[in-house]
């Protein structure tokens, strides 16, 4: 059956992993957690590998900052790439480098023609190196940026237009950005071009702790909320289905749980099958 | 913050995100800065409580999330690769104040340290004592199988990883509190520690450093018996199985 449901794989239940059997199920990993040389960890996903259709999520490239992406970082990339031969492979757009140091999470960025020359030629250059297209994933925001030239899906649509990426909509991910900028949510995904989608994440978000604070965040520490929920089966009505990941990187609850939640995308999905 | 060349915002915005108080700030953008930061500084933090599960243990949850607080922002991750973060911790934890009555901290995360590299070194065929059936050319150089480290420390440390493991036997108040030297290696693809005696540690510093089985011996049997040393580091997984003509496989 095609990739319908997948998980992010946590090794702790790879044991439960390599034993699953549910129909269209596939999986992803951050691909910076096994850019290493061998051991376990490795072979792990090269089990895992054999039994289910993987894909490379990316956390690294820093595709919105003005230099490329690292060559020594690509290298690690398109090797693990030709080790997994994953189904998807996917970045954010947002930045994460600054001055030699590595932030680890999604930085905001006005949305100018000039950003949008940056972002176009760091996905040229990574799908050059790789030889494979690229999924490009809308981030999580938390503050409305003066300067804005282009809304987010002129700016996704504009850098898959010029560069043949396709974009992975995390649903979760616009949910939390219209509820944190005050803008609609249903209405900002209506106006994605659907045929550019390829890949959907799905998670869940969690209150500011800041108790004056009325943002949420992308905590992937929660169950999917139920208007996340609501707007994914708004996107497959009107879209049709695409593989679909349950992301959960935070008080990670046992696999029964996560797989849950995966049947649960499965059922939204399975009216059709998905296409690779 | 109007800043339309992305150069120009990303350095601007760089610099408020390393102090979100600055004074003049509006308020939403301090928040929205203040939670990149926090999302960052977890990711790190838990990064490094991954990494050093030993010494997090031996200090406390909370001393621990403190320190740890403290290295990422003196010494943030350079490479998203967040598995490999916190090499320098060992040097970071000898100079960390709240620590100084716990100098065997530093030695026990320099053996962490090498956990994590054994863990994610290259494969290799390790050399095993059938490999010598047919005798020991003492000509010929071993080498060390890309996971095998040896750790010199002042204190027990290795016998205090093997202490906090899961399914240990060994007892820390057993502990025989002396220099120890250590193997890390990766046998059956599991990491391991083992503490090595003075005839294998000599033999296995003379062969890490490119000297041959002959010589190695030779610094190894003045410390004890060193047919028992050689093959307890064969049984470790300490050298890649050679092949003919002082090729490794």
């Amino acid at each position: 059956m095609l990739p319908t449901a997948g998980l992010g794989f946590k090794l702790q239940h790879l044991d439960e992993a390599l034993a699953a059997k549910a129909p269209g199920l596939w999986f992803e990993v951050h691909a910076e957690n096994y850019m290493v040389e061998g051991g376990p960890r490795l072979a792990a996903l090269a089990a895992l590998r054999e039994r289910f259709p993987i894909s490379l999520h990316g956390v690294g490239l820093s595709l919105a900052s003005p230099e490329p992406p690292s060559d020594a970082h690509l290298a690690r990339l398109k090797t693990l790439a030709e080790r997994i031969e994953p189904f998807r492979m996917s970045d954010h757009l947002a930045w994460q480098k600054w001055e030699g140091t590595h932030h680890s999470d999604f930085l905001p960025f006005p949305r100018t023609a000039a950003a949008l020359q940056h972002v176009i030629d760091n996905v040229d250059r990574v799908q050059t190196v790789l030889g494979r297209p690229l999924l490009v994933e809308n981030p999580s925001l938390y503050i409305d940026l003066p300067g804005h030239e282009l809304s987010e899906a002129e700016f996704l649509a504009a850098l898959a237009k010029a560069t043949g990426c396709g974009l992975l909509l995390d649903v979760n991910n616009l949910f939390v950005s219209a509820h944190n900028l005050g803008f609609n949510a249903s209405a900002a995904m209506d106006a994605i071009n659907a045929d550019l989608v390829q890949e959907i994440h799905l998670a869940g978000h969690s209150p500011d702790g800041d108790s004056s604070s009325r943002l949420l965040i992308d905590s992937h520490g929660a169950d999917i909320a139920e208007p996340v929920w609501a707007l994914y089966r708004r996107f497959v009505e009107r879209a049709g289905p695409r593989p679909t990941l349950i992301e959960r990187d935070d008080d990670v609850p046992a696999f029964e749980a996560l797989m849950r939640e995966r049947d649960q995308a499965h059922d939204i999905l399975n009216r059709r099958h998905v296409l690779v | 913050m109007s800043l339309s060349d992305p150069k120009a915002f990303q350095r601007r915005f760089g610099a408020l995100l390393a102090d979100p108080t600055a004074a003049g700030l509006e308020p939403a953008l301090v928040r929205a800065l203040t939670i990149h930061r926090n999302t960052a500084t977890k990711a790190a933090v838990d990064a490094l409580g991954e990494n050093y599960p030993v010494v997090r243990a031996l200090v406390g949850e909370e001393p621990f999330m403190a320190c740890a607080v403290e290295y990422v922002s003196a010494r943030p991750p350079v490479d998203p690769r967040l598995c490999d973060y916190g090499a320098s911790f060992a040097d970071f934890l000898a100079d960390y104040p709240p620590f100084v009555e716990l100098p065997y901290l530093r030695d026990c995360a320099r053996v962490e340290r090498a956990v994590i590299e054994a863990l994610f070194a290259a494969d290799a065929v390790p050399a095993s004592g059938s490999d010598f059936d047919g005798g020991i050319d003492p000509g010929l150089a071993l080498q060390l199988h890309p996971a095998a480290r040896r750790v010199h420390c002042s204190a027990p440390a290795g016998s205090i990883w093997r202490a906090h493991q899961p399914d240990s036997l060994d007892a820390l108040d057993a502990l025989a509190w002396r220099t120890e030297d250590c193997l890390v290696t990766r046998p059956a693809n599991a990491v391991q520690v083992l503490p090595l005696d003075p005839a294998a540690s000599a033999f296995l510093e003379a062969a890490a450093a490119g000297r041959t089985i002959g010589e190695a011996a030779e610094a190894g049997a003045e410390h004890g018996d060193l047919a028992a040393a050689f093959f307890s580091l064969l049984a470790a997984g300490a050298f890649r199985r050679p092949l003919d003509a002082g090729r490794f496989l």
